[in-house]
């Protein structure tokens, strides 16, 4: 064995034994067996260094390769060939860059999605907290999980106030409304669907603002129930308008109503005074028989009997011009169309008999009762009974038939049918029929079918005519059962 | 009421109506039948006996008024009580023309709708004992010979005996037989009294 660089400069004295004076290695090549090998040197003055070489040496196959050279001086000389420690190094080395880069990446990967995840976190809270509308999410236990601090600009109330007191929210539903915003809490939670409601709410300063409120419940994976997100729109300048529309449609319906009656006097003069007279007769008959010998008691009881059956006829006849006179109330309640109908019908008797018309009635049985307010509804169909008479002013009586019918549409709601066998409407006149002052009456002011069409619409419903393949025209309403809750 | 044998007719499509008109006159001993319609009451067989029909002006189908004009067509000269809810007075005219004993205004006081009955049935009775009369005297005047007739004839337009005798070209004496026989045939006791027979033989169209 040669070694190839002179290694009697690298020789030093020793120092005290210790790590700390173990003696750096030094590199060379070595020719070994015929093979260049690098190799790590080590010179050693004294064996007491010995242990120390442990941790430099590999393992004990790199040990057997180990060579120890003694010197006459007393030096060792040691010798690591390092040809399997360089591939080892090089692979951990390759290894380490490997996983470097990986970890590099990784941090990359993880900083892109801290950005984003913040980047999110800001774009979501700006979109909540600069909502236009008043916003929040209710939990299931009824604390309030968010608030948008757009509410301030509606109640007048801050979010934090809303967080604190979890009763805010509710207190300042104006008192009229409780029940209208208890029933309609309760049946969202209850449908877990979104809902619509409007009710009013007392401001902190005291003022009135009219909300719509929208509610749907917080669903999360599994279909688990995680409260309510509800978002509040202040909609008091629409609702001012729309109860202004109202208003003014309320106050003309009222105007053709009386219209209506002060043309249907005389049958209802003639409504009224077949009772009148049946009871005045009843009790000239009672007196007469009353004040026989042998006095007719049987007579007497059933004079009297008819009597109030007449009287209480009269009433009814009452009621309805009662309701033809009156501004009608804004109070809803459920009406059964088919009793519209009927009612009207009896109120329109005499004028259907003097008009020799003859009417079809086919009402559907057991029609679900629907929210709508009475007397709009009775004067809608008085109003279409009345046009389809003068449709038919130009017939022989025995000709002049009207048919009226309704039915239940499963999902539309309530159907009814004013079918009538005149002339029909001129193709050119079916999109006007419903204009103000349209009219092709020379005596009609054009806003009979004008206000039936709005009454029509302010119920949620459809009012539209088409004219029949034989005869006449018919005049078709849709009315829906289930309405937007409102006040 | 002294009418008790006479029926009272009562016509109105309102049931109630109907029923109380009914006790009302019932009340005061007359009979009375009623009818829903005027078809009704034409289905019916002209009535026999004395009576009146109380008729509301206004119903479905054929009206009052029209059932007037049919009864008046069929010669069926019932008198008529018209009962109406409207004071409608182009209506109230043409029905008193058509003949109508009255046109009383819903609601109206038994007074005078018992009044108008009253009215009506006399003169049913009146017009129906006249008719009978009528028929009597027309009978009478159809037991007549020929001759017989064309001495009433003279005799009615005041000829005297001899007159009539230089007329028909017979002698008096046999003109006086024929006029004895005419009076005894006529069952009259005056020329007074076979002149009015004879106006009503010829107001009946014979």
């Amino acid at each position: 064995m040669r070694v190839k660089e002179s290694a009697a400069s690298q020789l030093k004295a020793p120092a005290d034994p210790g790590r700390e004076n173990f003696p750096s290695p030094w590199r060379g090549f070595v020719i070994l067996g015929g093979s260049l090998f690098l190799a790590e040197f080590v010179v050693m003055i004294c064996l007491p260094y010995l242990p120390e070489l442990k941790p430099w040496v590999y393992n004990v196959a790199d040990a057997a390769l180990m060579l120890l050279l003694a010197s006459p001086a007393g030096y060792f000389l040691v010798l690591r060939p390092l040809h399997h420690h360089i591939r080892e190094r090089r692979r951990t080395e390759e290894e380490l860059l490997l996983t470097n880069e990986q970890l590099r990446r990784e941090i990359a990967v993880r900083r892109t999605a801290e950005g984003e995840l913040v980047e999110a976190e800001l774009r979501y809270r700006t979109v909540a907290n600069f909502t236009y509308d008043w916003e929040y999410w209710e939990t299931p236990e009824h604390a309030l999980r968010y608030c948008s601090p757009s509410c301030e600009r509606i109640t007048g109330y801050s979010a934090p106030e809303f967080i604190a007191d979890p009763k805010l929210q509710e207190q300042i539903i104006h008192p009229e409304d409780a029940d209208l915003w208890r029933d309609h809490h309760h049946g969202a939670l209850a449908a877990r669907e979104a809902k619509i409601a409007e009710f009013r709410i007392r401001r902190k300063d005291g003022d009135i603002r009219w909300v719509e409120h929208t509610s749907q419940p917080v669903l999360g994976e599994n279909g688990i129930f995680l409260g309510v997100r509800a978002s509040n729109r202040d909609v008091t300048d629409r609702k001012i308008k729309e109860l202004q529309t109202q208003q003014l449609r309320r106050e003309l319906s009222h105007v053709t109503r009386v219209t209506t009656a002060g043309q249907l006097a005389a049958s209802l003069a003639h409504e009224l005074n077949q009772p009148l007279t049946a009871i005045s007769c009843n009790a000239q008959a009672a007196e007469r028989f009353l004040a026989f010998d042998k006095p007719e008691l049987n007579e007497v009881q059933q004079a009297l009997k008819e009597i109030w059956h007449d009287s209480q006829r009269a009433g009814g006849v009452i009621r309805q011009l009662r309701a033809l006179f009156t501004k009608t109330s804004q109070q809803r309640s459920v009406v059964n169309f088919n009793e519209v109908i009927e009612g009207t019908l009896g109120l329109l008797r005499s004028e259907l008999v003097l008009n020799g018309v003859s009417v079809q009635l086919e009402l559907a049985p057991e029609l679900p009762g629907l929210q709508g307010d009475r007397i709009e509804l009775q004067q809608v169909v008085l109003n279409l009974i009345l046009n389809a008479l003068e449709a038919m002013t130009d017939l022989p009586p025995h000709r002049r038939r009207l048919r009226l019918c309704t039915k239940l549409e499963k999902s539309m709601g309530i159907q009814a049918d004013f079918q009538d066998c005149g002339s029909g409407i001129p193709p050119a006149q079916l999109s006007r029929l419903f204009e103000p002052f349209f009219t092709t009456k020379p005596t009609g002011m054009g806003m009979g079918l004008t206000i039936c069409h709005s009454i029509i619409e302010a119920h949620g419903g459809r009012l539209w005519a088409v004219n029949n393949r034989d005869r006449g025209a018919t005049f078709h309403l849709m009315l829906p059962i289930h309405q937007k809750e409102t006040v | 009421m002294k009418n008790g044998a006479a029926t009272v007719f009562v016509v109105d499509d309102d049931a109630s109506v109907r029923k109380a008109l009914a006790r009302l006159i019932q009340s005061v001993g007359l009979q009375t039948k009623t009818f829903a319609s005027a078809q009704e009451l034409l289905d019916q067989a002209p009535p026999e006996g004395p009576g009146c029909i109380v008729l509301d002006v206004r119903m479905p189908g054929l009206n009052g008024l029209e059932l007037q004009a049919e009864l008046t067509g069929r010669n069926i000269q019932t008198p008529i009580v018209f009962i109406t809810g409207h004071g409608d007075i182009q209506m109230s005219v043409r029905a008193m023309k058509s003949g109508a004993v009255d046109f009383l205004i819903k609601p109206f006081n038994d007074k005078e709708l018992l009044g108008a009955i009253k009215t009506a049935i006399e003169k049913d009775e009146y017009f129906k004992a006249a008719q009978t009369e009528h028929s009597e005297i027309q009978r009478r005047h159809q037991t007549l010979t020929p001759r017989e007739r064309e001495v009433l004839g003279l005799v009615v337009k005041g000829r005297m005996n001899k007159e009539i005798a230089a007329e028909l070209g017979a002698a008096e004496k046999t003109v006086k037989v024929h006029r004895a026989r005419v009076m005894q045939k006529m069952q009259v006791q005056s020329v007074a009294e076979l002149v009015r027979a004879a106006e009503r033989v010829a107001s009946l169209g014979s």
